[in-house]
C-alpha cells in the first residue's frame, strides 16, 4: 500500500498539468474534456437566452419588442450556437472524458490534438459571439442558404463571421473525431476485443467516424461560399454557371448526419445507464451494434429530405423519402432492446432513470413526426413551418439533451466525488419536462395552422396567438427548470454526500479509476476478460503473464499507454505520448488571428499570420514521432518486461491517425468532385466545360514526377520494413527532388493558366482543385524535406523506422487525388 | 361563482381549440383545405396522427410496465426469447408495418399532386422578388402583384421563378409549397375546388420583410374566371392604347 | 466464390455497397433527367427506370449472396470471429433489404417528373 502511495506521487509528477498559467499548456484528456464541457454549458446558456428573446417576441401578436433585423440575428445565432457550439462540443467533451477511462487506458492517443481542438473551439466560439455583441451577427438562418447569405444580399460581415468561425470550430470537431477513432481502435486495455467493448464505445466510434466523413462537405461549402463572398468566385451564382442548390446539397450532406452525430452518443448514454439500473447486462448487444452501424450509414442517405421543395425529380425524392423512413428501424431496434433490458432486469428508479424516461417519451414522439415528415406530400405542406420547428426540438432536446442530463447525474459522482441530491433534481426534471412539452407539443398545431418559421411577428386573428402564448409560457418554465438544474449541480459540489466506490454498481471500467479521477486514470493498466469487468472480476488487475506489467513503471518519466490490436485487443506495443505543450495554444492563436484578419479583409496580415501558423505547426511536427523530446531512449527500456515502444515499430498510432485524417480529407476532396460534376451537369446554366486553358502536357509531366516520388517513397518504407535503413538521406533526397519538380511544375501551371474565376463557376472550381493539389503537394514535399534532416539527425533509422510509414499514405493520397483530378476535371469533359 | 367562472373559461378554452383545429378563422390552416391536394394531406395528417399517438402511448406504456412490473428471475434462455421477440416484433415489425401502411396511402396522394401533362391546365407565372410576388398570365398578357385569380376545378400550373434570393410559394389551403430559386423554374400544381379567397405567404426565410411577403389567391367559378380574364385583357389593351 | 470472411471490413462492407449504389442511382437519375428526360406520358417503363431496376436487382442479389454465405459460416465460426461474422451478416441483410425497398420506389413514380 505504501508502495502504491509513492507510486501515485511519482505518476502524478509525470502526468499532472503544470501549475498556474501552465494549465493553459495542459493536454491531459480529463482536463481538456472538462473544459470542453464547461465551455459547452456556457454556450448552452447563451443559446438559451437567445431562445427566450425569440419566445418573448412571439408571445403576443404584432409585438415590437425586437426589430426584424435583430430577430433574424437571434434565430440564426440560436441555431448556430446550439448546434455547433453546444451540442457537438459538449458530446465530444463527454466522449473525451469517458472513452479512455472506459477502455482502460490513461489518455487519448493524440493529447496535443485534444488541446488544439479545444482552443480552436473556444476561439471560434468567441469570434462568432463577438459578432452578436457588435450587432453584426449572421442573419440568414443557421443553414445560411445562398444567395441570401452571399455578398449581394448580406452586405455586412455577418456571413463571414459564420463561415470562418464555424469552419474554425469544425477543425476542432474533426480533430476530436480522428482522435477518438484511433483511441478506441488502438488503445483499448489488453484483452478488450471489439465484442467486449462497452456499448458506449461503439456509439462513440460511430459518431467519431461520422464526424470524420460528415463534416468535410460543410467545410468545403464554407470555403466556397467565403471565396464567393471575398473573391467573387461565383460557385452559387446561376448567372455565371453556379447554383444556389449546390450549397443546400453540401450543407445537408453534412447537416443530416450531424443530427445522428448528436443522437448517437446520447443513445450511448442511454444504453450505458439502463443496464446499470436494471442490474443486468444490456440484452441484444449485437442487435444494438447492428443498429449503430446501420444508423451511421443510412443517415448519410437522407439529406435530400430537407430539400423536398426545391424541385428535385419526384423519383429522387421517393428514394430519400423511403431511406428516411428506413432509419426508423435501427431506432426502434434500440428502443425495444432497452425495453427488453428493463423487462428482464431488477429496476432501481434513481434520478438518471427519470431523465431516461423523459427521453423516451419525447424522442419517440419526435421520431414519429420525423417519419411523417419523410412522407413527401405531407412535407410539402409542413416544411418550413412551426411543425418542423416542433419536430426537431423534440428530436434534439429529447434525443440529446435529456440523455445528456441523465448522463450528467449518472457521472456526477465521477466528476466531483459527490452524489447528486434527489429533491432538486426531481424538481428540475419536472419543470423542464412540463415546460418543454408546453412549449413544443402544441407548436405542432401552430405549424399545421400555417405559421411559417422565422417570422418575427404575426397577425392576431389567425388562431396562432394563444398557441404562441402557451409556447412562450412553457419556455419560461423550462428555463426556470434549467436554472434549478444548474443550481443543483453547483451546490452538489459543495454539499453533496461523498460518493462511495462505484456508487451505482456499474459494470464499466471508468468507475475503477478514482472519483474524482487521477490524471493518469489507472496506476496499472488492467487486462480485460469480459464485457462487464466490474461485475465479473472482483478486482481489475493487469494480467502479468501476457508479457505486460500494466505499465506500472514510471521511472523513465514518459507518459505511456498500451497499444492493442484493433479487433482482438491483443497487446502490441507501448505508445508514448507527449506531455504538456504550449504548441496547441500557439498554433490555435495564430489560426484565430488568421480568422480575424480574413474577417477584417486584411489579406497581407493574413498571409503573414498563415506563415506563422504554418511555422508553429511544422515545429509541432518536428518535436513529434521519434524526436528525442518524444521518445528518449534509455538503457533500461530494453530490459523491462513490456512490449516495444511504438516509435520502434511501423504500425503505431501515427499511421492510424494519418489514415483516418486522410479519410476525412478524402471526403473533403470527394465533396469538391461532387461540386464540380454537379455544376457541370445539373446547374441551370451549365455547359460542357472547356478545358483548353489548362495545359494537359504540363499537368501530365508534373504527375509523372509525382508518381516517381511516390514509388520511390514506397520503396523506402518497404526497405525499412525489412530492416534495411542504409542510405536513407540520399534516398529521401531523391524523393524530395522529384516531389519538388512536380510541385514547381504545378505552381507554374497554376500561375500561367488563364482562368476567368469571377465570371465562370467552372473556372473557379478548377482553381480550387489546383489549390487543393498544391496544398497537398507542398505539405508532402516539405515534410519529406524535414525527414531528410531527421534521418541525418538519427530520428529515422533501423531502430526508429516509424516516421516514413506515417507519411507514406499521405504521398499515396496526394498522387491519388492528382490523377483523379486529372481524369475528372481535365479529361472527362474532353471525351464527353 | 369562482367555479362558474372557471367553467366558463374552460368552455372558452375548449371552444378556441376546436375553432383552431377546424381552422375557421385560420387563413393559412392546412387542416381546413379548399382543394383536393390540400384535402389529401389533411387526411394523411389525421391518419398519421392517430397511428402515431397509438404507437407513442403503446411504447411508453410498455416501457413503464417493463420498469415497474414485479421482478422475476429469467433463465438465459428466457432472456433470449424475450429479447428476440421484442426486437423482432417491435424493433423491426412495427416500423416495417407502419411504413408500409404509410406508403400505401402516401404514394397515391403524392401522385395526384404532380403536374402531369394535361390539356385542361392553364399556366401562370409567378416571379418572386424581395418582397413581393409578380404574377403574370403568359397567354393573356395580364400582370398582377401579390394577387392570383384561378378558375375553380381546373388544374393550374404555377411556374415559379425568383429574381434575387430563394423564396417559397405557399397557399396552405390549396396545397403544398414550392421554392422560388434564382436560375430555375419550378412548377407547382394548384387545384382549388371551392371558390373563395385564400391567403398565401412566403415560407422560406428571404430577408427582413419575409414576414410580410404575403399574397391572395382568388378561386373563381369557371364562368366568372372567363369574364375576369376578358375584362382584364380589355383593360390592359386600353392601357396599351 | 467466397464473398465473406472474418475480416472486420465486412462489418461495414454491406452498407458501403449500399451507399455506392445509392449515390450511383441518385446521381445517375439526376444526370439522366438533365441529359435526356423521357416523356412522363410514356409511363413507368423507359430507359432510365429499366436501368435503375436492373442495377438495383444486381446489387440486391450480390448483397443477399453475401448475407447467405455469412449465415452459413456462423455455426462453424470460432468464438473470436463469430461476433464479426454475425454482425456482418446482419448488415448485409439490412443493406439488401434497404436496397430493395428504396429501389422499389422506381416502380411507383415516373422518373424526371
Amino acid at each position: 500500500m505504501n508502495n502504491d502511495l509513492s507510486l501515485h506521487s511519482q505518476f502524478a509528477k509525470v502526468w499532472d498539468n503544470l501549475p498556474g498559467w501552465g494549465q493553459l499548456a495542459a493536454v491531459n484528456h480529463t482536463s481538456i474534456s472538462r473544459r470542453f464541457m464547461i465551455t459547452g454549458a456556457v454556450f448552452f446558456v447563451i443559446g438559451g437566452v437567445l431562445a427566450m428573446l425569440i419566445r418573448s417576441q412571439l408571445a403576443l401578436p404584432q409585438q415590437e419588442l425586437i426589430s426584424p433585423e435583430l430577430y433574424a440575428q437571434l434565430f440564426t445565432m440560436h441555431g448556430t450556437v446550439m448546434m455547433f457550439l453546444f451540442a457537438i462540443p459538449i458530446l465530444e467533451g463527454a466522449a473525451m472524458y469517458l472513452i479512455p477511462k472506459m477502455i482502460g487506458t490513461r489518455d487519448l492517443v493524440f493529447p496535443r490534438l485534444s488541446a488544439l481542438g479545444y482552443y480552436c473551439y473556444l476561439f471560434g466560439g468567441i469570434i462568432i459571439m463577438t459578432s452578436l455583441f457588435l450587432g453584426i451577427a449572421p442573419d440568414s438562418g443557421w443553414f445560411m442558404y445562398t444567395p441570401l447569405s452571399s455578398a449581394k444580399f448580406s452586405t455586412g460581415p455577418g456571413s463571414d463571421f459564420w463561415l470562418l468561425g464555424i469552419t474554425f470550430v469544425e477543425i476542432s470537431a474533426v480533430s476530436a473525431g480522428v482522435e477518438l477513432t484511433v483511441s478506441i481502435l488502438r488503445t483499448r486495455a489488453p484483452g478488450m476485443s471489439l465484442s467486449k467493448m462497452p456499448i458506449f464505445c461503439w456509439y462513440i466510434l460511430a459518431m467519431a467516424l461520422m464526424i470524420v466523413f460528415g463534416f468535410p462537405p460543410l467545410i468545403l461549402a464554407s470555403i466556397l461560399l467565403e471565396l464567393e463572398r471575398a473573391a467573387g468566385m461565383p460557385f452559387f451564382n446561376p448567372d455565371a454557371g453556379g447554383d444556389p442548390i449546390l450549397w443546400q446539397h453540401l450543407f445537408w450532406l453534412f447537416g443530416h448526419p450531424e443530427v445522428y452525430i448528436i443522437f448517437l452518443p446520447a443513445a450511448g448514454i442511454v444504453s450505458t445507464i439502463i443496464p446499470v439500473f436494471a442490474g443486468r447486462p444490456l440484452v441484444g448487444y449485437r442487435w444494438i451494434v447492428l443498429a449503430i452501424i446501420t444508423m451511421g450509414f443510412v443517415s448519410f442517405g437522407l439529406w435530400v429530405h430537407h430539400m423536398f421543395t426545391v424541385g428535385i425529380p419526384q423519383l429522387a425524392q421517393a428514394f430519400f423519402s423511403v431511406a428516411s423512413m428506413l432509419v426508423a428501424i435501427p431506432t426502434a431496434i434500440q428502443v425495444f432492446a432497452w425495453i427488453a433490458t428493463l423487462w428482464t432486469g431488477r429496476v432501481r428508479f434513481e434520478l438518471p432513470m427519470l431523465w431516461i424516461f423523459g427521453f423516451l417519451f419525447i424522442f419517440v414522439c419526435g421520431g414519429l413526426t420525423g417519419v411523417m415528415l419523410a412522407l413527401v406530400p405531407f412535407d410539402w405542406q409542413v416544411h418550413d413551418t412551426h411543425f418542423v420547428v416542433a419536430h426537431f426540438h423534440y428530436v434534439l432536446i429529447g434525443g440529446m439533451l435529456f440523455p445528456l442530463i441523465g448522463g450528467l447525474y449518472y457521472w456526477l459522482p465521477h466528476l466531483s466525488g459527490r452524489m447528486p441530491t434527489m429533491q432538486m433534481g426531481r424538481w428540475a426534471f419536472w419543470l423542464i419536462f412540463i415546460g418543454f412539452n408546453a412549449t413544443f407539443l402544441m407548436m405542432h398545431l401552430t405549424g399545421l395552422l400555417g405559421m411559417p418559421r422565422r417570422v418575427y411577428t404575426y397577425e392576431p386573428e389567425l388562431g396562432w396567438d394563444w398557441l404562441n402564448m402557451l409556447s412562450s409560457f412553457g419556455s419560461f418554465i423550462m428555463a426556470s427548470g434549467f436554472g434549478m438544474l444548474f443550481l443543483d449541480v453547483i451546490l452538489h459540489f459543495r454539499y453533496g454526500q461523498k460518493a462511495t466506490f462505484n456508487p451505482w454498481q456499474a459494470d464499466t471500467l471508468e468507475w475503477a479509476t478514482g472519483t474524482p479521477p487521477t490524471s493518469y486514470n489507472f496506476l496499472r493498466i488492467p487486462t480485460v476478460t469480459t464485457r462487464h469487468p466490474l461485475w465479473d472480476t472482483p478486482k481489475v488487475e493487469p494480467k502479468v503473464e501476457n508479457d505486460g506489467q500494466g505499465l506500472e513503471d514510471i521511472s523513465h518519466g514518459r507518459r505511456e499507454l498500451y497499444g492493442t490490436h484493433a479487433v482482438t485487443g491483443k497487446l502490441m506495443e507501448v505508445i508514448h505520448i507527449p506531455s504538456h505543450s504550449w504548441l496547441p495554444l500557439i498554433s490555435a492563436s495564430f489560426l484565430a488571428l488568421l480568422c480575424i484578419s480574413l474577417l477584417s479583409r486584411a489579406y497581407l496580415l493574413a498571409l503573414g499570420v498563415t506563415a506563422l501558423a504554418a511555422l508553429s505547426l511544422f515545429r509541432w511536427a518536428w518535436v513529434n514521432g521519434a524526436h528525442r523530446v518524444m521518445a528518449p531512449l534509455s538503457d533500461k527500456e530494453l530490459q523491462r518486461r513490456e512490449p516495444k515502444l511504438h516509435s520502434r515499430t511501423l504500425s503505431g498510432p501515427g499511421l492510424w491517425g494519418m489514415v483516418i485524417t486522410l479519410l476525412s480529407d478524402g471526403s473533403l476532396y470527394l465533396s469538391l468532385v461532387f461540386g464540380w460534376l454537379y455544376l457541370w451537369t445539373v446547374a441551370p446554366n451549365s455547359k460542357v466545360p472547356d478545358v483548353a486553358t489548362v495545359s494537359l502536357s504540363v499537368m501530365a509531366l508534373s504527375g509523372v514526377f509525382l508518381t516517381i516520388a511516390v514509388v520511390l517513397y514506397g520503396q523506402i518504407v518497404k526497405r525499412l520494413r525489412s530492416g534495411n535503413a542504409t542510405k536513407l538521406v540520399s534516398q529521401l533526397s531523391r524523393v524530395f527532388a522529384f516531389g519538388l519538380a512536380h510541385l514547381l511544375l504545378l505552381i507554374y501551371l497554376t500561375a500561367t493558366t488563364d482562368l476567368a474565376i469571377t465570371t465562370s463557376a467552372h473556372d473557379a472550381a478548377l482553381l480550387v482543385m489546383l489549390m487543393f493539389l498544391l496544398f497537398h503537394s507542398s505539405i508532402a514535399v516539405v515534410m519529406t524535406g524535414l525527414q531528410i534532416v531527421r534521418a541525418a539527425k538519427g530520428f529515422i533509422s533501423q531502430t526508429l523506422p516509424y516516421e516514413p510509414a506515417v507519411l507514406n499514405p499521405f504521398w499515396v493520397f496526394t498522387a491519388g487525388i492528382f490523377w483523379v483530378s486529372f481524369a475528372c476535371f481535365l479529361i472527362l469533359p474532353r471525351v464527353w | 361563482m369562482a367555479l362558474c367562472m372557471l367553467n366558463r373559461l374552460d368552455k372558452l378554452f375548449i371552444l378556441t381549440i376546436a375553432l383552431s383545429l377546424a381552422g375557421c378563422n385560420g387563413g393559412y390552416s392546412i387542416l381546413d383545405p379548399a382543394g383536393p391536394n390540400a384535402n389529401a394531406v389533411r387526411w394523411l395528417w389525421w391518419g398519421m396522427f392517430s397511428v402515431g399517438s397509438l404507437v407513442l402511448i403503446g411504447v411508453c406504456a410498455l416501457w413503464w410496465y417493463a420498469m415497474r412490473k414485479p421482478h422475476k428471475d429469467y433463465s438465459p434462455y428466457d432472456v433470449k426469447r424475450i429479447t428476440n421477440r421484442l426486437v423482432l416484433m417491435g424493433g423491426i415489425g412495427l416500423p416495417v408495418v407502419c411504413i408500409s401502411v404509410l406508403l400505401v396511402f402516401g404514394i397515391p396522394a403524392g401522385h395526384n399532386m404532380l403536374p402531369w401533362p394535361s390539356e385542361r391546365t392553364i399556366t401562370i407565372n409567378v416571379h418572386a422578388k424581395q418582397w413581393l410576388w409578380e404574377v403574370s398570365y403568359p397567354d393573356h398578357h395580364i400582370q398582377l402583384t401579390d394577387e392570383i385569380y384561378l378558375p375553380a376545378s381546373t388544374p393550374v400550373n404555377i411556374e415559379i421563378t425568383s429574381e434575387d434570393v430563394i423564396h417559397s410559394f405557399w397557399v396552405p389551403r390549396l396545397g403544398g409549397k414550392m421554392d422560388a430559386i434564382p436560375g430555375r423554374t419550378n412548377v407547382l400544381r394548384l387545384f382549388g375546388d371551392k371558390p373563395g379567397s385564400y391567403a398565401g405567404q412566403c415560407a422560406e426565410y428571404c430577408g427582413l420583410a419575409h414576414t410580410k411577403m404575403k399574397f391572395v389567391v382568388h378561386v373563381l367559378p369557371e364562368n366568372e374566371f372567363a369574364t375576369w380574364l376578358s375584362q382584364q385583357q380589355r383593360s390592359t389593351g386600353e392601357a396599351n392604347q | 466464390m467466397t464473398l465473406i470472411s472474418r475480416h472486420p471490413w465486412h462489418l461495414v462492407a454491406g452498407l458501403v455497397i449500399w451507399a455506392i449504389w445509392f449515390v450511383v442511382v441518385y446521381g445517375g437519375l439526376s444526370v439522366a433527367c438533365q441529359v435526356s428526360p423521357p416523356n412522363p406520358e410514356q409511363g413507368l417503363l423507359n430507359w432510365i427506370s429499366i436501368s435503375l431496376i436492373l442495377m438495383t436487382l444486381g446489387v440486391v442479389i450480390l448483397l443477399c449472396a453475401c448475407a447467405i454465405q455469412g449465415y452459413k459460416l456462423i455455426p462453424n465460426a470460432t468464438s473470436g470471429s463469430r461476433f464479426i461474422i454475425q454482425i456482418a451478416t446482419a448488415v448485409y441483410a439490412f443493406a439488401a433489404f434497404s436496397t430493395l425497398v428504396i429501389g422499389f420506389a422506381t416502380l411507383t413514380v415516373v422518373p424526371c417528373l
